[in-house]
């Protein structure tokens, strides 16, 4: 599905991405990890297509980002960090653009299913403005997923969740898992072995381990706070 | 691309802004009119007066529309999620020109009473009338292109919005007759003439006797597709 190839990105003398190659498939969850500052949402912006890497290549259905990136923009749904919203709009509206713009059939349909898989009936009509952390980051998510695309790519997607609203996302990843791919980047280590079948760390933009998240347990063993702090410092 | 336009349309609607841009893009060239360019004791019925005043309050009005255009998206990181859409970067680019574009031209079109007025005092030649607001929404085309460039280049609307002040004012002026006798004094005749002619004021001149030259045509058709063209430049260099 996604196949990144030795990609570098440098900002002047800094290089925020060095040589990173991964791969992800259908059925994959891979939680993205890294400390502050180590690549992960530069690497999640080449992927993206929002930022051009130096070097390497990246490939969503054997397709070329750079060749074909209407076919590869198509296929991705993105949760850019942070979560920028238009905040002006409400929820509804907002969904209602983001299917015309995408040209989807059915946009109705669609937009009632994302709302009530995110939970949103109550704020659909509110301005996003006035919308609760937790209320935004799931509208970032119900704009994301709302194409049903096959790649889905979130950079933080629990963060300024409640208890209950973080569970109720993992439940959503995993049940999506079954037929798209999943990057999710992450500071929330506990996550990691709940939803993600795959796990890839990065330092310095270089990546310093790939595997499950028991091997990664495995390798080091204790608790994966102790192997992360381990492996980065 | 409809879905863009009217994305941005309703991001100028849903707020009072855009009310608030239109009424004091019309009270400004109306009181312009009528304070400053006796409107009534010329004695004539024609718009002239009117329209000449209307490139000065552009360089303002227009420079505080377009100024949010991209500064706001780069400002919010929306901009991550329209530069990640499946749609081409012209389409998007092009797409806020054209609402802005159609938003200045609401705001042109609701100084209409003024059209009324002169034609309740005398018999203006209202084909003339129409060619000279033909004429005005195609030079704000060219301020707008400009404007959403200078938007383009940072997060900061108030830079953009001086930047944007600061070149319009420069393109308006270089064909002003006080501007032009200084630089003649200065500079020689084939400098001043190339100076002269890429500004807004000698083409609109000529457009101002309600009929369209080719050249002006031509001159703001081509700025405006230079504009926008930057634009695209710019975000296609992007990091």
């Amino acid at each position: 599905m996604l196949e990144v190839k030795e990609i570098s990105k440098n900002f002047g003398e800094f290089k925020a991405i060095d040589q990173l190659s991964f791969n992800v498939k259908i059925g994959d969850v891979m939680g993205f990890l890294g400390p502050n500052g180590a690549g992960k949402t530069t690497s999640m912006r080449v992927i993206t297509g929002y930022l051009n890497s130096d070097h390497g290549s990246v490939k969503i259905n054997n397709k070329d980002i750079n060749v074909d990136p209407i076919y590869t923009k198509s296929t991705i749904g993105y949760l850019p960090e942070g979560v920028p919203l238009y905040l002006d709009f409400s929820p509804n509206l907002y969904l209602d653009y983001v299917c015309q713009v995408r040209d989807i059939k059915n946009s109705k349909n669609a937009i009632k299913k994302v709302i009530s898989d995110l939970q949103l009936e109550d704020v659909k009509d509110v301005p996003i403005e006035t919308l609760s952390k937790g209320f935004k980051r799931r509208v970032g998510i119900a704009q994301a997923l709302i194409h049903n695309p096959k790649l889905l790519i979130l950079d933080e997607p629990t963060d300024g969740l409640d208890p209950l609203q973080k569970f109720e996302v993992r439940k959503l990843i995993k049940k999506l898992s079954k037929t798209k791919a999943i990057i999710i980047s992450t500071h929330i280590l506990d996550e990691v072995p709940e939803v993600c079948n795959k796990c890839l760390i990065i330092n310095n933009g270089q990546k310093i381990f790939e595997g499950t998240p028991n091997q990664l347990k495995k390798k080091i063993g204790k608790t994966l706070d102790e192997k992360f702090r381990k492996l980065v410092s | 691309m409809l879905a863009l336009i009217k994305r941005e349309l309703k991001l100028y609607f849903i707020t009072p802004v855009a009310y608030i841009f239109t009424a004091i893009f019309i009270l400004t060239s109306m009181s312009l009119t009528f304070y400053f360019g006796s409107f009534f004791s010329s004695g004539v019925a024609e718009l002239s007066i009117f329209f000449s005043f209307i490139p000065w309050v552009f360089i303002f009005f227009i420079s505080a529309v377009t100024m949010k255009s991209w500064s706001e998206e780069k400002r919010l990181g929306t901009i991550e999620l329209l530069l990640t859409l499946p749609i081409p970067l012209w389409k998007i680019v092009l797409s806020k020109f054209i609402a802005t574009w159609a938003f200045v031209t609401f705001s042109i079109v609701l100084t209409f009473p003024i059209w009324i007025t002169v034609n309740y005092l005398g018999n203006p030649d209202n084909l003339i009338i129409i060619g000279q607001y033909l004429g005005v929404i195609l030079m704000a085309g060219a301020y707008i292109s400009l404007g959403i460039f200078f938007s383009s280049l940072t997060s900061n609307q108030i830079i953009a919005f001086i930047l944007s002040i600061l070149v319009s004012f420069l393109f308006t002026i270089s064909g002003f007759p006080l501007m032009i006798n200084f630089i003649t004094g200065v500079l020689p005749v084939e400098i001043v003439e190339l100076i002269s002619s890429f500004s807004f004021l000698t083409h609109f001149s000529s457009i101002q006797t309600g009929f369209f030259s080719l050249k002006g045509l031509f001159f703001f058709i081509s700025f405006i597709a230079l504009w926008n063209y930057l634009t695209i430049l710019k975000f296609l260099v992007r990091d």
